[in-house]
This record gives C-alpha cells, sequence and structure tokens, in this order.
C-alpha cells in the first residue's frame, strides 16, 4: 500500500544535506522496565543493537530485537540525531552542560539539552542524541542556527 | 585637561589606526585603545552628565569600576546602550555617544537641577512624589536621570551560550593569577583561564619590574603563550560576574563573533577549584566637589600613560594616604607633567623620598581640600589634613585620588564565604569559604608582586592537591620591594558645607549618608537603599568603603561592625541578549509538532500552541474568519461528519501484575473493575483533593493499561505515577511507560462516521456490539498496527484511530478524503461546550473537587483508598456553598459574555458574586449563546436569575444544567 507509507522522521522534519546533524534510522527502539540490572549510565551491547541505562530499573533498548522486561515500542516517537566529532564539542557545549569528554564509549546520560530532554551517548565515533519525535523539527532548526555560531 | 597621546610607547599599535565617533565627530584611536582610552587621548574631557544633579562627569578609572564613562555605543548591528567606555575595545567605525545630557551632554539644560540640590537630599523622591501616585513622576524622573535607550526593534544578532567544566578555573590573570594557573597547567589538570582585560597581565602589562630575569610583560606574555600551548583554555575580555552554587561561574566574553551573532557570549562554567585572584580595586579619597571631570584615580593614570600612551594631564595634583601613588606620580613626572603631591601621612616614607628626588613635589600631612573649573579641573587647593589652616590653592588639570586598595571579594562574597574588616589592609577581607576555591593576591589583601606571585603560586598548589595532582614547580622570582609606609586610613575631608562624593554613579555624598544616619537608616542594608550607594550597576566598586566607613564614624561604630551589604550578582552588567542566548523567537519555547502538521498546513489550519504542542485552532477556508470555520466546522460535526487530530493527547501504557492494584490506588475512579477492551473516564485528584486532570483508560488485557491524559498533563501525570509508585508503593510490580510521540490519533465522528469507518481496511470488528461506546481494540488498519476506541468528547458518535506515528500523514489524507470536515481545538471547544464536557485547567481551577463537578459517584462507589480521597471529606470539601459546575443561558441569545465575567446576585444594595463562567461560546446546534460556570451552590440554583458583571457591562443569565445538546446521549450511539 504505497499510499499508505510511513513518512520518515528526516523527511517530517525537512533534514537536508549539510544539515549540522543527521539521522539515524534504526531497526527499533523499546522503553524497558526489568531488565537485567544494568550499571547506571552503561550502554550495553545486546542481540541486534544495544541498551542504554535510563534510570534504576529502566532502559531503552535500540534494537530489532526486544530484550525482556515490560517493553514499549517507541520507535515511531524517537528521533536520533547524530553529531560529528568535528561539531559535537563545540554544539554540546552551547546546548547543554554535559561535556563531549563525559561520552566515553559505553557510557550514555539523560540531560537537558537546549532545554529538552535527550539520552546521549557516543557510538561509532559519532554522538547520538535521542530525542521525542515531536520536538526533532524544533532541536533541527536550534542546531542549524547553533552551526552558524562555528 | 589636555589629554594627549605621547609619540612613543604604550601598548598600541600605532600602524593600525582606528576611526571612530563620539556624538557624531569624527575621532581617531589605535588598535589596542579602549574607547575610554582613545576619548582621552583626543582631549574628551565630559563623557556624561551625573544621575542627580547632572553634573559634568569624566572619565574616572580604566576598569571595570568606571562609574561615570557609561555610553551609547553602537558597531555596526552591534548595540550596547550602557557600554563602560573602559571595556570596549576600539573598533573600526565604532559609534559612541553620551546617554545623559539634554539636549547634549556639553550643553546640558538639566544642569540647574545643581543650584536645587539642597532641596535634592537623599529618598528625596519618597518624601516628594508620594502624590497623587509615584507612577505618574517616575516617567519623567527616569528620562532627566538619563539612561541608555534600548532599541525598539528586535536585536538582529544571535547571542551564545557555552557551557564548560574545568578542573581548575582561575578568575583574573594578573601576576597571582597567572601564577596559579601555571602550576595547576603543570599538574595536568584542564585549566582555564579568564580575565575580563583584552590583554591578559593586569598589572604585569604596566609594572616596571621583572620576573625571572624579564621584564614582567614580557613573563607575563611568554607565560600565556605557555599555558595556551599546554591546552589551556584563556578567556580574555571575560569577567566573571557570578559565582553561584556547586563551583559553577557565570561569565560573560566579548569577543569577534561570526557573522550575525552578537560580541557578547554568557559562560556557565562549573570547576572542582576555582582560584580568585580577582584583585583590588584603587579606591578614592573623598574631598570636596571631587567630581569633576578630571578627577581621577591615580591608577587609571597610570595605566592609561603606560598601557595606551596617554598622558592624560600636564599639570597633576595627586592626592594619597600610601604609597602606590608614589608609581603614578613619578612615572607622570617621567613622561613631562609637573605633579604635587598631597599625602595624608605626615611622614611619608621612601616612596615620597624617591619621588621627590625625580621632581615630584610632595606636600606631607596634606590632602587635596577642594576643586576649581566648571567642566574641568583647574586648580586644587592643598592643606592639612585636618582641614585646619590654609590651603594652597595649586593649578593643575588633573586630579589623580589614591585612597587606598579593595579587594575584590564579590566573587567570594556571591559563593557564600564570609569577609571581616582587617584595620591592618582597611579592608574588607575573605575569612571563611564555603565552596572549593583558593584565594590568591590582592584580593586577600596581598600585596607587592612578590607576595601576589607567591600567593598565587601556592593558591595553585593547593587547587592541585585538591584534585590529589600533586605537582613541583618552582614559583616565579622576582626582586623583593622595601616594605612599603603603612597606609593611613583617611576617609574624607572634615570640612562641612561642600559636597563631597562617595558614590560618583548614584550621585551620593558624605551629606547624604549623614542624613541617613540621622534618620535612623544605619543599616548598611537600609543605607544602601535609602540613599542608594552601591546600588545598580557599580555595586559599590570604588564607594562602598567609603560610605561604610563615614557611617561608621557618624554612629560611633568600627566598620567591621557597621558591615558591609551583600554583593549582588552580576558583578559587571550581563546583557539581557546573553543571558537570554537563543531562547528566542522561533526558538523561544520548544513546541512540539504533530506528525501531521504536514497536512494540517495544507489544509489551511490555523496553527496555534496548547500546552506546548502547535495544534490546529481551526480551518479557516479563503476569506473566512476564525469565528466564522468555528461555527462552520462545530455545525459540520452535529450535522455530517468531523476529523480532529488528537495526536498530542497523551499516552502511557501501564503495564505488570499489580498494574490495576497502582492505578487504583492512585485514581479517583475504580479502575481493577474495569474490562479488557473497555475504557473509563478517570479523574487525577491531587493530595488536596483538587482535580489535578482528567482522561480515558483503557484496559487493553489484565496486566496493560492504556492512560491517556491530557496533552499539557502528560508529562506531570507520568510524573506523579512515578511519584506514588517510588515512594509508596515500591513493592508492586508495574512499569510507566510514555507512548505518546509513537503514535498519531485521530477522531472521526458524527452522523457520517460510518460511511468513513467503512473505508478503512482493518481486521477490527466495528460492529457496535463488538466495539461499543467507551471500548478500544486492537488490531491494523491499511496492515499497520492500529487501536481503535469509542470514545467521544463532542457527543457525537466517534472513533479515534490510532497508528505509528510515521503513518499519521497517510491516514489523515486518506481520512480527509472521505468526506469529514476537519476541525481544531477552538471547534471542539464550541462542541464539548454543548455537552457540558468539562476542560481541566479551563472550567477547573485550583480549588476544585470532583464532587463541585458532579462526579462524586466514585467517592461513594471505591472502597479502595486514593490520592487525595481524605481531603474530600474534609469539612471544607462537604461545604454546601463550594462553586459548582453548572450551565449559564444568557438572556440575550446572541451575547457571549467572556470568560472570567461574574454571576452575582444582588443582597440588600450590594453585588456578591457566586462565581464566574469558565467557557462561553455560540453554539450552532443551539443557535444561541451558552456558557459554563462555578457557581456557589450551582445545582440547587437552578433556574435562577444572576447578573453577568464583565468590567462594569451588566447582563443577565439563568443558571441551567450544563449539558446544553443532547442530555440523553442518544447520539453517541446515533
Amino acid at each position: 500500500m504505497a499510499e499508505f507509507a510511513s513518512v520518515s522522521v528526516a523527511d517530517q522534519i525537512g533534514l537536508r544535506a549539510g544539515d549540522p546533524v543527521q539521522l539515524v534510522d534504526p531497526p527499533g527502539v523499546f522503553l524497558v522496565t526489568g531488565w537485567t540490572a544494568q550499571p547506571p549510565n552503561s550502554v550495553v551491547e545486546i542481540e541486534g543493537g544495544y541498551i542504554c541505562w535510563l534510570a534504576p530499573d529502566r532502559s531503552l533498548a535500540v534494537t530489532g530485537t526486544p530484550p525482556g522486561g515490560f517493553v514499549s515500542d517507541i520507535t515511531q516517537g524517537q528521533a536520533i540525531f547524530r553529531l560529528a566529532e568535528a561539531v559535537a564539542a563545540d554544539l554540546l557545549a552551547m546546548g547543554g552542560t554535559l561535556p563531549l569528554t563525559a561520552l566515553t564509549p559505553g557510557l550514555c546520560a539523560q540531560t537537558l539539552f537546549a532545554g529538552q530532554k535527550v539520552l546521549l551517548y557516543r557510538r561509532d565515533g559519532l554522538i547520538h542524541l535521542h530525542i521525542e519525535r515531536a520536538l526533532a523539527a524544533w532541536l533541527l532548526a536550534w542546531f542549524r542556527q547553533a552551526a552558524t555560531a562555528l | 585637561m589636555t589629554g594627549a597621546r605621547l609619540p612613543a610607547g604604550g601598548r598600541i599599535d600605532r600602524t593600525a589606526p582606528l576611526p571612530f565617533t563620539w556624538n557624531g565627530r569624527a575621532l581617531q584611536g589605535y588598535a589596542g585603545d579602549t574607547l575610554a582610552s582613545a576619548l582621552l587621548a583626543n582631549g574628551v574631557r565630559v563623557v556624561g552628565r551625573s544621575f542627580k544633579y547632572h553634573r559634568p562627569r569624566g572619565i574616572f578609572a580604566a576598569g571595570v569600576e568606571e562609574p561615570n564613562a557609561i555610553l551609547d555605543v553602537t558597531i555596526g548591528d552591534r548595540h550596547d546602550p550602557n557600554a563602560r567606555a573602559t571595556l570596549v575595545p576600539l573598533e573600526p567605525g565604532l559609534a559612541a555617544k553620551a546617554i545623559s545630557g539634554w539636549p547634549s551632554v556639553a550643553h546640558d539644560l538639566y544642569r540647574g537641577l545643581d543650584l536645587l540640590q539642597r532641596f535634592l537630599p537623599a529618598g528625596f523622591y519618597y518624601k516628594t512624589f508620594m502624590a497623587p501616585h509615584w507612577k505618574h513622576w517616575e516617567p519623567g524622573i527616569r528620562r532627566m536621570a538619563g539612561l541608555g535607550q534600548a532599541r525598539t526593534t528586535p536585536d538582529p544578532l544571535l547571542y551564545e551560550q557555552r557551557h564548560a567544566q574545568v578542573d581548575v578555573l582561575v578568575v583574573g590573570a594578573g601576576p597571582a593569577g597567572l601564577a596559579a594557573a601555571r602550576v595547576a597547567s603543570a599538574a595536568g589538570a584542564a585549566v582555564m583561564l579568564v580575565d575580563e582585560n583584552p590583554t591578559p597581565g593586569g598589572t604585569l602589562l604596566w609594572n616596571e619590574a621583572e620576573i625571572d630575569d624579564q621584564p614582567a610583560a614580557t613573563w607575563a606574555a611568554d607565560c600565556v603563550a605557555g599555558l595556551v600551548r599546554a591546552g589551556v583554555t584563556v578567556l580574555t575580555a571575560t569577567t566573571a560576574f557570578a559565582y553561584y552554587d556547586h563551583n559553577t561561574l557565570g561569565l560573560m566574553q566579548r569577543r569577534t563573533p561570526a557573522a550575525g551573532w552578537a560580541a557578547d557570549r554568557l559562560w556557565s562554567v562549573q570547576a572542582r577549584q576555582v582560584v580568585l585572584a580577582t584583585g583590588a580595586l584603587e579606591r578614592p579619597l573623598v574631598f570636596p566637589h571631587n567630581d569633576r571631570p578630571g578627577v581621577m584615580l591615580a591608577s587609571a593614570v597610570l595605566r592609561y600613560l603606560r598601557q595606551h600612551a596617554v598622558l592624560v594631564g600636564r599639570a597633576v595634583v595627586l592626592t594619597t594616604n600610601n604609597d602606590s601613588a608614589y608609581e603614578t606620580a613619578i612615572a607622570l613626572r617621567d613622561a613631562g607633567a609637573t605633579v604635587t603631591v598631597a599625602d595624608v601621612r605626615a611622614s611619608p616614607g621612601a616612596a615620597a623620598t624617591a619621588a621627590r628626588q625625580r621632581g615630584v613635589r610632595v606636600i606631607a600631612g596634606s590632602v587635596v581640600r577642594d576643586t576649581g573649573g566648571l567642566d574641568a579641573i583647574l586648580w586644587a587647593d592643598i592643606g592639612p589634613a585636618d582641614a585646619s589652616g590654609t590651603a594652597e590653592r595649586v593649578p593643575c588639570d588633573i586630579v589623580a585620588t589614591a585612597g587606598g586598595w579593595t579587594p575584590v571579594v564579590h566573587l567570594f562574597s556571591q559563593s557564600g564565604g564570609r569577609l571581616r574588616w582587617d584595620e591592618a589592609a582597611s579592608a574588607f577581607l575573605p575569612e571563611i569559604g564555603r565552596q572549593a576555591h583558593q584565594l590568591a593576591g590582592a584580593m586577600q589583601g596581598t600585596a607587592g608582586l612578590a607576595a601576589c606571585l607567591a600567593s598565587g603560586h601556592r593558591a595553585g598548589i593547593a587547587a592541585c592537591a585538591a584534585l590529589d595532582r600533586p605537582v613541583t614547580l618552582r614559583a616565579p622570582r622576582t626582586p623583593e620591594a622595601a616594605a612599603p609606609t603603612p597606609l593611613q586610613p583617611y576617609w574624607h575631608v572634615p570640612i562641612k558645607g561642600a559636597r563631597q562624593w562617595l558614590d560618583l554613579q548614584n550621585d551620593v555624598t558624605v551629606k547624604d549618608v549623614g542624613l541617613a544616619a540621622a534618620e535612623n537608616f544605619q543599616s548598611v542594608e537600609h543605607l544602601k537603599r535609602y540613599t542608594t550607594l552601591g546600588m545598580a550597576t557599580d555595586q559599590g566598586k570604588t564607594s562602598n568603603v567609603n560610605g561604610l566607613a563615614v557611617m561608621a564614624a557618624l554612629t560611633g561604630r568600627g566598620i567591621g561592625e557597621t558591615g558591609t551589604t551583600t554583593f549582588r550578582l552580576p558583578y559587571a552588567p550581563v546583557s539581557l541578549g546573553a543571558m537570554a542566548g537563543m531562547r528566542f523567537a522561533a526558538l523561544h519555547t520548544a513546541v512540539r509538532a504533530l506528525p501531521a502538521q504536514a497536512e494540517h498546513d495544507a489544509a489551511g489550519a490555523e496553527m496555534r500552541e496548547y500546552g506546548g504542542w502547535m495544534r490546529p485552532a481551526c480551518y479557516p477556508r479563503a476569506q473566512e474568519s476564525v469565528a466564522a470555520a468555528i461555527r462552520r466546522e462545530a455545525a459540520a460535526v452535529r450535522a455530517e461528519a468531523g476529523l480532529f487530530d488528537g495526536s498530542s493527547l497523551g499516552k502511557i501504557v501501564v503495564e505488570g501484575p499489580d498494574a490495576a492494584k497502582v492505578l487504583d490506588l492512585i485514581y479517583y475512579n475504580a479502575i481493577a473493575t474495569l474490562k479488557p477492551g473497555r475504557l473509563r473516564y478517570v479523574l487525577l485528584l491531587r493530595e488536596s483533593g483538587i482535580v489535578y486532570d482528567d482522561g480515558v483508560i483503557a484496559r487493553l488485557s489484565p496486566e496493560r493499561f492504556l492512560l491517556s491524559p491530557s496533552s499539557s498533563h502528560t508529562a506531570g501525570v507520568l510524573a506523579m505515577l512515578e511519584l506514588w509508585r517510588q515512594t509508596e508503593y515500591p513493592a508492586l510490580r508495574v512499569a510507566f511507560h510514555d507512548v505518546t510521540a509513537a503514535w498519531a490519533t485521530f477522531a472521526v465522528c458524527g452522523p457520517r462516521v460510518r460511511d468513513i469507518l467503512a473505508s478503512i481496511p482493518t481486521d477490527i470488528d466495528l460492529s457496535d456490539a463488538a466495539l461499543p461506546h467507551m471500548a478500544l481494540a486492537e488490531g491494523h488498519v491499511f496492515g499497520v498496527p492500529a487501536r481503535i476506541a469509542r470514545v467521544s468528547f463532542t457527543g457525537e458518535r466517534s472513533y479515534e484511530i490510532s497508528v505509528p506515528a510515521g503513518h499519521a500523514g497517510a491516514l489523515w489524507r486518506h481520512l480527509l478524503a472521505q468526506g469529514p470536515t476537519p476541525y481544531g481545538i477552538e471547534s471542539l471547544s464550541v462542541l464539548r461546550a454543548e455537552k457540558g464536557y468539562i476542560l481541566i485547567g479551563t472550567d477547573t481551577d485550583g480549588l476544585t473537587m470532583p464532587q463541585d463537578l458532579g462526579l462524586s459517584g466514585p467517592l461513594r462507589a471505591k472502597t479502595v483508598d486514593f490520592v487525595g480521597r481524605r481531603s474530600l471529606t474534609t469539612p471544607d470539601g462537604m461545604r454546601a456553598d463550594r462553586r459548582q459546575f453548572v450551565g449559564l443561558l444568557p438572556e440575550n441569545p446572541n451575547f457571549v459574555p467572556e470568560v472570567g465575567t461574574h454571576a452575582a446576585v444582588i443582597e440588600g444594595r450590594q453585588k456578591r458574586s457566586l462565581g464566574w463562567i469558565t467557557s462561553s461560546a455560540f453554539s450552532p446546534a443551539l443557535g444561541r449563546s451558552i456558557a459554563l460556570g462555578m457557581i456557589e451552590a450551582g445545582r440547587a440554583r437552578m433556574g435562577e436569575t444572576v447578573t453577568l458583571y464583565d468590567r462594569g457591562r451588566l447582563s443577565k443569565a439563568v443558571i441551567c444544567s450544563p449539558v446544553f445538546h443532547d442530555p440523553a446521549g442518544a447520539k453517541l450511539n446515533g
């Protein structure tokens, strides 16, 4: 049913080539409660992806295979921005208090960025930033404006 | 004053002349100048008018403490209406003008106010302008006072903010700060060094001493270069203006920005250790008519001479009570000026002797007792410091004043540190610190270059030790200077009559402090507010200690006993734009976008912000007003069918073996009895029994629920659920997941709704038997996962269809193609008002309980405890005269009373409000106006007529049931 196709976050928010951020298209994103005990702020590899610690007993899985526990699929409710190292330090410093140096591989952090709740971690040499899909267009506008200062 | 540039010297680039304007007059300075030094070099004397008396004022200082030279500065798009000329680096094209004086600062007609000074004592405005009201006087007084005019158009520039975390933040790049930074850097710490001047080095830039066998300025430059090479972040032209909790400091950086961005950049820096090397500010001696243009701080005179090669005067009188002034005296003499020093001390000592040997005239035991001149200094009277005997009139064009040094303890004080008065230093010094910081240099009373270097070195080592980074590094060496002759405290000339200024920025004199003391405003905080001493942007930088000393003497107390006022942040002004950062215009507030935003735009929606979401208010057609669109849409829903985007409504999954039990313990309504596949309208109360939110709960399976709070309360409801689970019911096994953004939800409703549903390919049984009103089914539409719920907020047969957010556009387009009328929030508000459905926060307020809404059934029926239950049965909760939710039919069917209109009854000869209208609309279904309201004992008043009172306009209305349309609810299944 081509006429009932899903619109990607990138298309919805009008992401363009040359934007200071890119978007990740993950196989799935799941809120998880009751998964195996996970060290605070850790990112753990699981089958088909990885899982990020959010809070005690609360995690976010980025994977095509949801893990155990109480699981809610929020794939379509998330936008995952990806920032290159070259601009990430400056942009992160402009938007929040978490320094790039704190984002060592294997660690993640929920924090406020540009006043909004986000999840940050480093993966594949890039900074990943999760935000609610409904706020993605606003945050993209923020990134575009902030990047003009660099 | 004949201020002029010397032919050589200074740290300016004479190959880079910079044109600028002053009050429209073309002038020239050099790269390396500040606006203040360039003005002085061009012989500009009067730069402003005093706040109250409109006396002419000239440049007084050379740094952040400048009280007079507050100017309007424009550089291209950049505009600062209140810039300190001493902190503005000269740039080509800079245009500066005075902010006070009418018609001009040079010829100010308001200067006549000075003749009325006898009638304008401290606090005169508190006593004089009481009637008829201060507000009538304030605009004129403000205009006369003269402050910079903010632009009336939006600032076109963007303002950047930055955050940083470092191991060691060193504030101040003078000798102590540099010494501390080099230690911290050598220890391998992440170091940030900030200084308010364009070039780091502080006094080393104009100090003729040597450090490590190098000229001080060379040593400073090499030191900074080494720090930069080692990775230290060095921020120049950056003022640390605030010291917050958690060792976080606010910095204001002025730098050359990218195109479109302002020069001001705000930093928030959190440091594990802070080294405060903020130095000290020279304070003036106070003497009669010490406010004339040409009276300057001695240290400023020296700085302009050595840093900018500006000899501010050819004939200088210098009045002092300490040795530091003699360096200025000798430098001036060496530059060709004639110099006379009036030293308060009877035996000035070696420094005075050295000055005499260089041709400086020193008059011991004396002080400047008066000055003469109008817009410039022409003479100074020098006489005995005890005001006895006669004074000698000395012709001069500058009076430099040196009254000792006031440590810059502002940041230390802001951090929670306690101060003590030190008699030997004649200054407030840090006593007990509260945060993780080290103190260095003159800010803790250390005097002399060698001592400051050593102090900074020790502070650096202490900071590193606190970070467990031991370091071994040799301290910088400088020849020990001879011990100075002690300062002799001297606060003002003991002469009555002539005005002696304490606070130049706020026009406060010794006499004003005397008046405050006489009227018993003797507490320093009262003194500050009564006289304005040390208020506003100055924060008492040059006036605080002198003012306190005067008050102490007047009240027979010591200065330490008198105390000091609170040092408030910011230490130096911060532009509003920098504080706002990128939070303005479209980025002011993050607003959520609906997944079908593009479709709403295509449909011509009037988009407005509701509860943090941009949502369609309605869909006006060409030439159609919003009001007409709302009526058309509401009517279409009743007659045909409507389509509404409800994607912003909250969606919280509640899952676990104890899910039903937890919800029962929290929600007002019984949840455990809800059968799978069914919905229930619910209320969530605060512990006070006040209705916090309403919504619908669906039971998807025995252990899985879907909550639908109102759009703006979703985060709050989730937080409340987690709070109760984590604090009261931690043993219960349940999870709350917010999935709002993952799903799009569209409501289709109206008499034709079943035709529309028939067009949707779905595996969900939509028959009334399988999906009755208040039921929900999961399955697929168009092959994608979906939920369809029978729930209505319009009173019509209604279906809410939810699909993954990415499919929102496709589903909206399909549904719209079936012919329903799209309707927005405003139209929905009319429809729900016709049915008497409440809107939380609109029809309710911070006092509304369920029984006020006619929803007391669950309280009677529910057996388990729930949040807020106890409060519902308090005497206040059970009062018979509580305001209750009712309908109101205006007597005039075409008159729609405004929300907030009071409903009153006449009792005796008085009107008494029974309550107010909470919602109102013109109802297309009824063809007349309707209203909802909260009315005292409203349900017992059905049929009564009340008077509607709206800002003097009166009308009548009849109290009635809030359900105006289809009271039997037949259309829900129609």
